[in-house]
């Protein structure tokens, strides 16, 4: 009973000193005087935030937290992104396609020409060019999808693979896109497509999926 | 004989429309404009530098030669150019074993502003000679000395593979 009571004492003695001294500090802080002075001046005046001591802590500490949005872990990456000399190393599947490698898409246009034929005619176009193979090893990973190429002909070159898709136009072709498919790319479709129906004489395309090797 | 007929048959409906995977191991490198070192000519920056160490040319054990080198480097250049298309070149040499060289305009076509686009790939054995690479991006022509067009930004894919393939 004894003890519990001096316990007692002790513990009110203890918060009221602590209300006395938070008391002293909020004294020595003259409010009329701060108000008057500029931002500015407070922070040259009072330049020390320690709140342990009896000195103002400068209230424009708050603005300067707004500045210090970069974390340092963001500059480190951004550092890093500067630097960058090392290589990933990958491994994967490179395939080289010609013109041989595809099989020409043919369109069927029907004219029709009144005034000479009683029928309309039906003409059989060259519209592109196709080719599908097949891809192994997509366990839904990241994958880097690189694909480059050049034609003496101006097209339209679509690249479709499960969930990844890409296109590029011209008479050469740059797709690169770091990609997860999920699993899904298990056969790849290479599509190329063009109004006028000349066939290019020459087709190369080079198609790399790989992977990054950690 | 029908044997053989069919064995053929086989053959040739493979031989006519397969393609092939080459499988490789090796590294990619992705550069932007600011990986680049500008080159100066009178004042003006008529292209780009990189230099980039290659860690892939090393004798195999297992294959008891040096590998084969596949290097294919794809980039895109965007650009700003007055009336005239601007020219420009892009050219990759590998400790001093040239790999290869491509070229390409920036032009403006129905008020928009085509990049460069530049494909460069090569199959070589350099014998573990290839040790850094340079890539090297230019202005060309009379865009070399047209202060009016300028290189706004540079991507640049660059993989050296390892055929291992053998």
């Amino acid at each position: 009973m004894k003890t519990k009571l001096i316990l007692l004492i002790f513990s009110a003695l203890t918060i009221l000193s602590f209300r006395a001294t938070a008391s002293t500090e909020a004294l020595t802080v003259d409010a009329s005087s701060m108000l008057e002075l500029s931002a500015q001046e407070l922070a040259l005046r009072y330049p020390c935030c320690d709140r342990y001591r009896d000195r103002y802590c400068d209230i424009r500490i708050e603005a300067l937290k707004e500045y210090q949005s970069v974390s340092p872990k963001e500059m480190v990456e951004a550092a890093k992104a500067v630097t960058m000399t090392s290589p990933i190393y990958i491994g994967g599947a490179r395939y080289t396609l010609n013109k041989s490698s595809f099989t020409p898409v043919y369109t069927t246009r029907v004219i029709y020409e009144p005034c000479l034929m009683p029928e309309p005619i039906t003409v059989n176009v060259l519209t592109g060019y196709e080719a599908r193979f097949a891809v192994y090893g997509d366990y839904s990973q990241d994958l880097f999808f690189d694909i480059s190429g050049r034609s003496d002909k101006s097209m339209n070159l679509s690249v479709s693979c499960g969930s990844f898709s890409g296109s590029d136009s011209g008479t050469k072709w740059v797709v690169s896109k770091q990609q997860n498919t999920g699993g899904s790319c298990k056969s790849m479709l290479v599509k190329y497509s063009f109004t006028n129906s000349t066939a290019p004489t020459a087709i190369d395309l080079n198609i790399m999926i790989s992977e990054e090797l950690n | 004989m029908k044997k053989l007929t069919t064995a053929l048959a086989f053959m040739l409906s493979f031989g006519a429309q397969a393609i092939e995977p080459i499988y490789v191991g090796g590294e990619q490198y992705s550069y932007t404009m600011s990986d680049f070192t500008p080159v100066y000519a009178n004042g003006h920056i008529v292209g780009y530098d990189a230099a980039i160490p290659v860690g892939v040319d090393m004798y195999d054990d297992f294959i008891g030669d040096y590998p084969e080198l596949i290097f294919d480097v794809s980039g895109e250049a965007v650009g700003t150019t007055d009336g005239s298309p601007m020219l420009m070149d892009m050219s990759v040499v590998c400790s001093g074993v040239d790999i290869g060289y491509d070229a390409d305009v920036v032009i403006n076509r129905r008020g928009r502003l085509i990049p460069a686009r530049f494909s460069i790939y090569n199959r070589t054995k350099t014998n573990g000679e290839c040790q850094e690479l340079k890539l090297r991006i230019n202005k060309t022509g009379s865009s070399a000395t047209n202060p009016a067009a300028t290189i706004d930004a540079l991507n640049v894919n660059l993989i050296v593979f390892l055929n291992l393939s053998f």
